[in-house]
């Protein structure tokens, strides 16, 4: 059986119904409308995303449903992405951005996951200077503010 | 390969969603939220409370700020009340709280300053000092406060006692027998002490309370009804570690009914058996000796108990027990003995495991025949067995007590078995090949293979100038006795190699095959003999060459050599069967006799993609150590072929304690 999604931008998606409902948003509907052809829109995804979105979704169509972990010493979480969903990854920071927002709508937790995963790779190791520089953030710190925040919280550095 | 410098013309919209911040944050560590923290306003907000979220005053900065909190002058003016002003400002942030320094107790029990908190966990104090701190025990220590003789006596068994910090402390408290404690570091114990209790009692979200001995140091608790009291007060708690207070412990589940998980330093409870049953406490663990009627007590009143860890059994109870268990069967999931032996190492097998036909794990310093037949017999679900430490090395000269085969035993007749972990248990080759393994799904297996008729250097060479390369040729009715019996010995070796490989290469889902063990001998003359004592890791062999100089002592330290009898992985000897084995992460052969060569990790490197660890080729990192150049020879190859396997000691991570 399959589903038809639309993009923002009016594009058609055929795909399995198994993949679709790998998004917690669309399974939900469907349960909701029951048996029905009617396509589904999408309005907050554009086709160049809803792409990506269903390579991964056809990717991991078979994947047992994730027990969500309950840690929370960040020591014990694993950080590591695996191989195929690394390179799933390797687009620009635009696309990152946008496949995360549309993950986060569509729920789809294990790629939010993946994504958010990338971005913390991204984050680690930089100075916040590096990381205002590569999320282009502005410092709307004053200097006094600036060495208030070290001072208070700087028992977490790693030296 | 990451894209991070692709200038975006926006900050995108994602990172300034509250919930997908707090979704990145929850993959980063400390370090790198505190960089998160400095970026901007509104980050600032959405990443303080994740930097604040888990508290560990053994990680990080801490240490060295506390260390030097109280000095005259602390750096940056860290100094207590900035400690607690801090406390106070962030401390409402904290869900999880782990403490070692009695000043991070004192601020975070202050004025309400956590009240969030899901985890509260105390560990040693006793180990942890200020520098001024330590000056003041070494003028203790040589000025003893009120002289000598009887009144220090006296005042060693009384301490003193300091105000109380609440109506609720009233007759809760008594002083701690103190030695070398002035009369204000006695005061501020009483107080620290306290402030635990005032935190407990402040935070009834807590789920998780461990406290530690050392706060029985501070001050004793002289109200059990207190200690109840308060437990009953935090009605989310799943788990307790209890090191303070010998409890009765059917009238603690009454006061604590959802407990989950509870470990005790002491448990009395062979004098007051449950009478009721208590449904959601899963694991149990305490030390000492239990009595086998007990043991049927808890698994009686406790229908959701799922592993269980003690001492071991009392031993010469002779009362029939057998009938005793009424909820059969019995949900058991792990049985774990924390002492050298189970006890009643003949009858306990027959009396226990027959009612506990779901045990998945069995873990033991050794496994007994015994245990290993009743194991076999009555627990066909078992997955593990697990090996505890118990002081012996491989190699030792008075080789340890086990039963040798008995994890043989295991593999030949449990089908579910998917971890052996048993270091110091020996598989017999000829064992191994009479009886065929049964446990397909066999994930990891660690244990000695021994007993193989290997050719000592002596006897390769005589075998080399009679046979040279090809015994087929020799006219063995031409054969003088003696050459003779070389060969049966050189046959009998080729072929328990070849089935022991066989045997090996048909459990295709091994991530974890070793088959060796780290030793390393310390011998320091003056002090300590630990030959044959310990297996040490490098940081135990750090401490005790920081405190024991061999220099000075005439000591040295040296590795094992090779086990004999073990077995050789080379590719004459057929290590390429093990080709199936294509999932192996881990493969060890320390203080194997194997005889790898180039050739040979040529082929692990290609044949075992995911392997990850290789033990036995490891640097010797302990000084006094002839390098082993053939050894180094061999790790730099294996570093060319797979730069990404690690070389690392299979010893685990403890050993003697030194100080």
């Amino acid at each position: 059986m399959t589903v038809i999604l639309v993009s923002s931008d009016n594009q058609d998606f055929k795909v399995d119904k198994e993949v679709a409902e790998r998004s917690i948003l669309i399974k939900n509907m469907l349960e909701d409308v029951g048996e029905s052809d009617s396509p589904i829109p999408l309005p907050n995804v554009t086709s160049a995303v809803l792409t990506k979105v269903i390579e991964y979704c056809e990717h991991h169509r078979n994947d047992p449903v994730q027990v969500p972990e309950e840690t929370d010493d960040p020591r014990k979480r694993s950080n590591d992405i695996e191989e195929w969903d690394m390179k799933f990854m390797q687009v620009d920071q635009e696309m990152l951005f946008e496949i995360i927002l549309a993950a986060n709508y569509l729920d789809i937790k294990p790629l939010l996951d993946v994504g958010c995963k990338t971005v913390a790779n991204i984050i680690k190791g930089k100075t916040p200077e590096e990381i205002r520089k590569a999320f282009n953030i502005v410092n709307d710190f004053t200097p006094e503010e600036e060495a208030q925040i070290k001072k208070e919280n700087e028992w977490a550095e790693d030296r | 390969m990451m894209t991070a410098d692709t200038q975006l013309t926006d900050t995108p919209e994602a990172l300034l969603l509250p919930e997908l911040l707090t979704h990145i944050a929850s993959h980063l560590d400390a370090p790198d939220i505190f960089q998160c923290v400095q970026v901007c306003h509104s980050w600032n907000r959405l990443f303080i409370p994740y930097l604040w979220r888990t508290l560990d005053d053994q990680r990080f900065q801490w240490p060295s700020i506390l260390h030097l909190h109280d000095s005259e002058a602390p750096p940056g003016g860290k100094d207590k009340d900035w400690i607690v002003a801090l406390f106070a400002k962030y401390g409402h942030h904290i869900r999880h709280l782990h403490i070692r320094w009695k000043v991070v107790l004192n601020a975070a029990g202050s004025e309400n300053n956590c009240t969030q908190l899901q985890s509260l966990c105390i560990y040693d104090m006793t180990d942890v000092r200020t520098s001024v701190e330590a000056a003041e025990d070494a003028r203790l220590w040589t000025h003893p406060p009120q002289g000598s003789g009887r009144a220090a006596i006296d005042r060693a068994r009384k301490g003193a006692a300091g105000p109380l910090l609440s109506p609720v402390f009233e007759g809760v408290f008594q002083p701690a027998p103190v030695r070398l404690r002035s009369l204000p570091q006695q005061e501020q114990d009483w107080i620290t002490h306290q402030r635990f209790w005032l935190l407990a009692r402040q935070n009834p979200g807590l789920r998780v309370l461990r406290s530690h001995w050392s706060l029985f140091q501070l001050s004793r608790i002289k109200s059990m009804e207190f200690f109840y009291e308060t437990l009953a007060m935090l009605p989310n708690l799943r788990e307790i570690d209890n090191q303070i207070l010998c409890v009765d412990f059917g009238h603690l589940l009454t006061r604590v009914p959802n407990l989950q998980h509870y470990t005790a330093a002491f448990l009395y409870m062979d004098k007051i058996p449950l009478t009721k049953s208590f449904q959601t406490l899963q694991t149990l663990r305490m030390p000492g000796r239990l009595p086998i009627r007990v043991f049927f007590n808890l698994l009686n009143h406790l229908p959701g108990l799922e592993h269980i860890y003690f001492g071991c059994f009392e031993r010469g109870e002779d009362s029939d027990v057998s009938g005793s268990l009424s909820n059969t069967p019995c949900p058991l999931k792990g049985l774990h003995f924390l002492d050298r032996n189970t006890g009643d190492e003949e009858q306990m097998p027959m009396q226990v495991l027959p009612w506990l036909p779901n045990l998945t794990e069995y873990s033991a310093t050794r496994l007994t025949t015994t245990a290993a037949m009743a194991l076999a017999r009555f627990c066909p679900k078992l997955e593990g067995f697990e090996q505890g430490f118990n002081g012996d090395t491989t190699h030792s000269e008075a080789r340890m007590d086990t039963d040798d085969n008995t994890i043989g035993l295991l593999l030949g007749t449990c089908p579910n078995l998917k971890k052996i972990d048993a270091p110091h248990h020996r598989i017999d080759a000829d064992y191994m090949n009479r009886c065929k393994w049964v446990c397909q799904g066999l994930e990891s297996l660690s244990c000695q293979l021994t007993g193989f008729a290997r050719l000592d250097s002596a006897e390769q060479e005589l075998y080399q100038d009679i046979f040279g390369s090809d015994p087929d040729l020799i006219d063995i009715a031409e054969m003088h006795e003696e050459h003779q019996s070389l060969l049966d010995k050189a046959l009998l070796c080729k072929l328990q190699h070849t089935q022991v490989y066989k045997q090996l290469a048909l459990m295709t889902r091994l991530r974890v095959l070793d088959l060796g063990y780290e030793f390393r001998n310390v011998y320091l003359r003056t002090r300590i003999n630990f030959r044959n004592q310990y297996p040490l890791t490098n940081a135990v062999a750090a401490n005790l060459l920081a405190h024991h100089p061999l220099e000075q002592t005439d000591g040295y330290i040296d590795y094992g050599g090779p086990h004999p009898g073990t077995m050789r992985l080379t590719l004459s000897s057929g290590l390429a069967r093990l080709a199936t084995l294509v999932n192996l992460e881990v493969f060890g052969f320390e203080g194997v006799d194997h005889r790898i060569a180039e050739a040979e990790l040529e082929w692990m490197a290609s044949a075992w993609p995911k392997l990850k660890v290789m033990r036995g080729l490891q640097e010797d990192t302990l000084p006094r150590i002839r390098p082993d150049r053939r050894k180094a020879g061999l790790r730099a190859l294996m570093c060319q072929l797979r730069p990404e396997v690690k070389h690392e000691g299979g010893a685990p991570e403890y050993g003697p304690d030194l100080d």
